[in-house]
């Protein structure tokens, strides 16, 4: 019995009615409610005497009596020591209302009332006026408290007595929508047009002894029943005072009437009260709203939308709750226009369901896997028949939702944005966005669509900057005419409505180079700002007040810088554009903290001419002050434990931010010493070596890039990097779950065992070098590349101890399987790794790879390699040079063994003939490598002799004329390599002679 | 005695002086309506920006009713009654509050405050339970806050409570401003008025002037901006 709640409607409890000195005090009565659990007591007052009482009652009872105050249609006066019951007149009206609207004022009561109407005949009739003179008096001054009830959002706690009819009318003409008539005496089809308006009907006790009150409940909906007791009138008893905790023989008396269970009646009675006086709802009302959601009643449909709105925005956790009942399905369906549903439902049906796409990806999904996305399309089109800037204004709330909803589905991942580019939805896409920026930028008139115009506008042109990816998306919306309107609403002057055309030209603009161009030459048309060109106005918004203002415009110029429009210098975007984004990374705004890094990073990636400038404005240690703040933060929340980790969306942003910070350092530091210098001397180091063990997979794929970058520098290499303890974490990430994040830790580690004996002994020690070979079979092809490159690079210098480790892992056989890739990429990654392997001073490291491939195999290879080439550099698909140099480079390293070496290479016609044909590539360093193998091949010292055949063959091949050649070349080591080689050649030449 | 010497003898601008050079400065009548109607709509003085349009002739940058709407809801958490707010914005623009995790908790913890100093503690518990304590774990700053407001039920007299601030009239004020700057913001209105900036930079370039030791008509009072000179 204790877990639930009555509530009573109404009753007259305070001091005047329960005496401290009678039976039934103030205390027992409430003591007797709370053990019956009636938790909350609604006490109205009926006059100027009882309201100060009923509001004293209720600041002192902590939120179990709450307090209505009216003026009742009734007053009782006392007149020669007795009371007697008259007609209200306007004087009590007029003392009357300015208790009422201190009230309402202090918010110190939940409902107006006792009000309304008595027409019993003892009070109107056979009065000193005709009866029609004092209904009139009630009637206005009924008529003034609904209207102060309705202005203050209260509902109405109302008498009715023999005028049950009208007093439901005077509320349904006034409009009110939240009214309970108490203790209804009148028919029940009269009470029936009041449940069709929403009022509710409370139920007294007395009901037990009312013929007429068990009809009219047998007849009304059990969802718009209250309890009441009008204590101390009307009990179950004639002459007994009523008191509240009588309210469960009203509810015992409804489950008779309606064949329930009286615990139902309580809980559907309490449900009631609570959305009648906005009581706060302490109680399982999900299921409740979820249920009432899928009633056949527009009007109780109405108001659980509006519930659910009013619950899920904002907040995460309902949105997730109700997402997990089936109501998103229920909502599209109201969205069909098949359905017939009203416009109001239909809009607040579109609204939830984009405040739902607020929430996450999974409700997203759940949103687009329920046909939303088509339904909310559908609701752009516009009635044929009228012009669009009309038909627009006609359906402006309707297509204000809709775009929202949609805005916030395409921000998500798990959408699919195709759907916007069926002809039929992008014309109408097309005929909004032009009704809609002509409209709020020719009348610069303000009226009451203005803002709803401009938020359509704004809501659709983000649509299209979500939707559009591909070139081929760019082009169908160029072509569709797309720019005008974009550049109106450029210069409209909304800052929203500027940011959100500042996205789509950024989307539209992204490596497109006709329509960046045409978009910074459109001008606006006139009256807008002078007729400027939309690049001017671009530049002017960078300097814009507002940070996202800023920021957008940032990103739109960087994706036009990038599509090649601009011509050197650069420099609106060097003196305007980089400084803007160097602020911004100092602004003090998570959201501006995420995205400016990676505007940055777009903006310097791949030119060295921006990442000079970056230096020069002092970008580094903006970027490196922010991660190496969010790296603090989020420490000292672990520390501290404060909140759950990682599933707020703080610690979430906060990690994009870290991850993006760490990609803009890896960007700016890639081909600038002085950059890395900087970026290493403004401490990021630790940070990004903590980055790299981050729990999540994007911060270590970014730490590791930026490791990548730092690491170009062998200086800081030797010193900081290794200080700092790279390594280990590096080699832990080889056993990354994620193989992007693997194949990053390797490209990482490439610069790290290059050319530091020290490194990689570790590497091999560590499980580094079991890692690179298992990843060298890999499916992933980036991770494999990286892993073969990784082994060239630990040959690279190596004494023969750690050729013979690596080779014992790897296998001669699978190396020349690598050798043979299908990817041109994989085989000169490993001609280079042979490269090195016979490189060094020690001749034997050339005999273990002859040996362990097999001198001819190595050869034919060589050989295959050489005559696939071709002379000219070609720009096409042939990237065969890509293996050419290596493979020569690795025939001068053989060319330095022993004269057993050298013999085996000119028993090789073919492959000599090659390297005399490629002493006149195109390329200059393919020519150097050719004059070193001939150096190498005549080389003569006291250990090793040239074996004697060489002149001869040689000289056949044409070499001295070649080499003669060669002196001549354009590029200086091209002429002296050529002057050396010349030089032994013809100390071959006298030799032989001799 | 060397920085004595280095001291640039005072520099004096008669007032005859500061008035022509004042007088040379033209500025537009329609700017300083401008300036006045754009504090007028931010501030929400609806009817008075009403009657400065029919006076001055300049169309509000506004639609009016938008500003009753601005200052119904702005009423409405001035007066405690947060949840008629949350509603009226919602209607307005769900997205305000969608977007703005911030002013959400805020009008949350406002909701949760109004109930505290209704003295309906049960429902306050169950509120910051089951409304409050989700975004605080989203968010450890909301935590702290939310420990903050719940406080307040710990005293018996709150007045005298080191968290009594949050009943103070002010606070109610600074809930209903957050919401006013979030919806101009959302209506691509500027969230502050021209003129207090304004102000603040006349402030601002006089202590400039008074650093540089420089004696001038300067503004003192702003109500009656009266030019007075002040002896050195």
């Amino acid at each position: 019995m204790s877990d639930y709640c009555i509530i009573d409607c109404h009753a007259h409890i305070h001091e005047g009615n329960f005496p401290a000195s009678s039976n039934n005090s103030l205390e027992v009565i409430l003591e007797s409610a709370y053990k019956a659990n009636v938790q909350i007591i609604v006490s109205v007052s009926e006059g100027l005497g009882d309201a100060t009482q009923v509001l004293k009652l209720a600041s002192q009872s902590q939120g179990r009596v709450k307090a209505g105050v009216g003026l009742h249609p009734v007053q009782t006066v006392s007149s020669n020591n007795e009371s007697i019951e008259r007609s209200v007149t306007q004087d009590d009206l007029k003392e009357f209302l300015p208790l009422l609207r201190k009230c309402i004022a202090n918010q110190e009561i939940c409902c107006v009332g006792e009000v309304g109407l008595d027409f019993s005949p003892h009070i109107v009739r056979g009065k000193e006026f005709p009866e029609e003179h004092y209904r009139e008096i009630q009637r206005q001054v009924f008529k003034k408290q609904i209207e102060l009830a309705v202005d203050a959002n209260l509902p109405l706690n109302v008498h009715s007595r023999s005028a049950g009819h009208y007093a439901i009318e005077e509320l349904q003409n006034a409009g009110v929508k939240r009214a309970v008539l108490h203790a209804f005496d009148g028919k029940a089809s009269h009470a029936m047009k009041g449940v069709e308006s929403g009022y509710y009907f409370s139920v007294p006790p007395s009901i037990v002894r009312s013929p007429q009150k068990q009809k009219l409940v047998a007849t009304l909906p059990v969802s718009h029943l209250l309890l009441e007791t009008d204590s101390p009138a009307l009990g179950p008893n004639k002459n007994e005072d009523n008191q509240p905790s009588n309210a469960y023989v009203s509810a015992q008396e409804i489950a008779r009437l309606k064949d329930m269970e009286v615990s139902e009646v309580i809980k559907i009675t309490e449900e009631n009260a609570r959305k009648l006086f906005g009581f706060l709802m302490t109680f399982t009302k999900f299921e409740d709203v979820v249920h009432q959601i899928h009633s056949a009643d527009p009007n109780q449909v109405f108001i659980a939308l509006k519930t659910v709105k009013n619950s899920i925005i904002g907040n995460r956790t309902k949105k997730a709750q109700y997402a997990q009942s089936d109501i998103i399905n229920r909502l599209v369906d109201l969205l069909a226009s098949e359905n017939n549903v009203s416009e109001d439902l239909r809009i607040q049906a579109a609204t939830i369901l984009g405040s739902f796409a607020h929430g996450n990806d999974e409700i997203v999904s759940q949103i687009v896997s329920a046909g939303a996305v088509p339904r909310l399309l559908n609701a752009l089109s516009l009635p044929p028949n009228t012009s669009p800037a009309i038909a627009v204004q006609q359906n402006l709330k309707m297509l204000e939702a809709a775009t929202r909803a949609l805005k916030a589905i395409y921000s998500s991942s798990k959408s699919y944005k195709k759907d916007i580019y069926d002809p039929k939805h992008l014309n109408n896409i097309m005929k909004i966005l032009h009704a809609t920026t002509s409209s709020i930028s020719e009348d610069a008139e303000h009226n009451a669509q203005t803002a709803s115009l401009v938020m359509v506008a704004e809501l659709t042109t983000s649509i299209v900057a979500r939707c559009c990816t591909t070139l081929e998306e760019q082009t169908l919306l160029g072509d569709s005419g797309i720019i005008p309107p974009l550049v109106a609403l450029l210069h409209s002057g909304y800052a929203k409505a500027q940011e959100a055309a500042m996205d789509a030209f950024s989307s539209l603009c992204r490596e497109n180079i006709d329509i960046s161009r045409a978009s910074l030459n459109a001008r606006a048309y006139p009256p807008a700002p002078f007729g400027q060109m939309t690049l001017t106005t671009m530049l002017d918004l960078v300097r814009d007040k507002g940070q996202n203002m800023r920021l957008a415009a940032a990103t739109c110029l960087t994706n036009i810088y990038r599509a090649d429009v601009f011509p050197e210098p650069f420099s609106d975007i060097v003196l305007v554009v980089l400084p803007t984004l160097i602020k911004l990374l100092k602004e003090d705004n998570t959201q501006v903290q995420e995205r400016a890094p990676l505007i940055m990073a777009d903006l310097v990636k791949d030119s060295e001419t921006m990442q000079k400038a970056a230096f020069e404005a002092d970008a580094i240690p903006s970027l490196a002050n922010i991660l190496v703040s969010v790296s603090k933060e989020h420490d000292e929340n672990n520390e501290n434990k404060i909140g759950v980790q990682g599933a707020g969306g703080i610690v979430v942003s906060k990690e994009k931010v870290k991850e993006n910070s760490l990609i803009a350092l890896a960007a700016v530091c890639l081909l600038r010493e002085e950059c890395r210098t900087q970026a290493i001397n403004c401490k990021i180091l630790p940070c990004t070596v903590s980055a790299l063990s981050s729990t999540n997979p994007a911060v270590r794929l970014a730490a590791c890039q930026c490791v990548k970058s730092l690491s170009r520098s062998v200086r800081h290499l030797r010193t900081h990097l290794v200080d700092a303890g790279v390594t280990g974490p590096l080699l832990k990430l080889l056993d990354d779950e994620s193989p992007v994040v693997q194949a990053a830790a390797c490209g990482s580690l490439c610069n790290l065992i290059l050319d530091f004996s020290p490194m990689k002994k570790t590497v091999i020690e560590d499980g580094g070098l079991a890692n690179f070979v298992k990843f060298t079979h890999s499916e992933n092809t980036a991770l494999k590349l990286n892993a073969i490159w990784s082994l060239k690079n630990l040959l690279y210098s190596a004494d023969t101890e750690t050729k013979r480790t690596v080779m014992r892992q790897l296998s001669y056989e699978y190396l020349i399987d690598l050798l043979n890739d299908a990817s041109v990429e994989i085989q000169e990654q490993a001609l280079d790794l042979v490269r090195n392997l016979v490189c060094g001073k020690q001749k034997e490291d050339i005999d273990d790879v002859f040996s362990g491939m097999g001198e001819t195999v190595l050869l034919d290879i060589l050989e295959k390699k050489l005559s696939n080439s071709n002379m000219v550099i070609d720009d096409g698909e042939d990237n065969s040079l890509l293996t050419l140099e290596p493979a020569l480079y690795t025939l001068v390293n053989i060319a330095v063994g022993s004269s057993q070496h050298r013999e085996a290479l000119l028993k090789r016609p073919e492959i000599l003939q090659n390297i005399v044909r490629y002493m006149s590539h195109e390329k200059a360093s393919i020519r150097i490598s050719t004059a070193w193998c001939i150096i190498n091949l005549t080389w003569a010292d006291s250990e090793e002799k040239v074996p004697p055949e060489c002149y001869e063959i040689l000289k056949d091949l044409g070499v001295e004329e070649k080499l003669r050649a060669m002196e001549n070349d354009p590029e200086r080591d091209v002429r002296d390599r050529a002057r050396t080689a010349l030089c032994q050649f013809n100390s071959l030449s006298d030799m032989q002679e001799e | 005695m060397s920085t004595t010497t280095t001291t640039p003898a005072k520099k004096t601008i008669s007032i005859e002086e500061w008035e022509k050079k004042l007088a040379d400065v033209k500025i537009n009548k329609q700017d300083l309506n401008k300036l006045v109607m754009n504090y007028l709509v931010v501030e929400g003085y609806k009817d008075a920006a009403e009657q400065f349009s029919i006076e001055s002739g300049l169309a509000p940058m506004v639609d009016i009713a938008s500003i009753q709407d601005r200052m119904d809801i702005r009423r409405a958490v001035q007066s405690g009654n947060v949840d008629a707010a949350i509603e009226r914005v919602n209607d307005l623009n769900p997205d305000i509050l969608d977007t703005n995790p911030h002013l959400f908790f805020h009008l949350q913890q406002q909701r949760l405050i109004e109930l505290i100093r209704r003295g309906e503690f049960a429902e306050a518990l169950e509120f910051a339970a089951e409304e409050m304590a989700p975004r605080g774990e989203e968010n450890p700053e909301f935590l702290e806050e939310l420990e903050r407001t719940m406080a307040l039920m710990a005293f018996e007299d709150t007045r005298q409570s080191p968290v009594s601030d949050l009943l103070h009239p002010a606070q109610r004020q600074k809930t209903a401003s957050e919401l006013n700057a979030a919806i101009l913001t959302s209506q691509s209105q500027e969230k502050d008025p021209k003129l207090p900036s304004l102000l603040r930079m006349l402030v601002w370039s006089q202590n400039q002037l008074d650093e540089q030791r420089i004696n001038y008509p300067r503004i003192d009072n702003f109500g009656t901006a009266d030019l007075v000179t002040r002896d050195s």
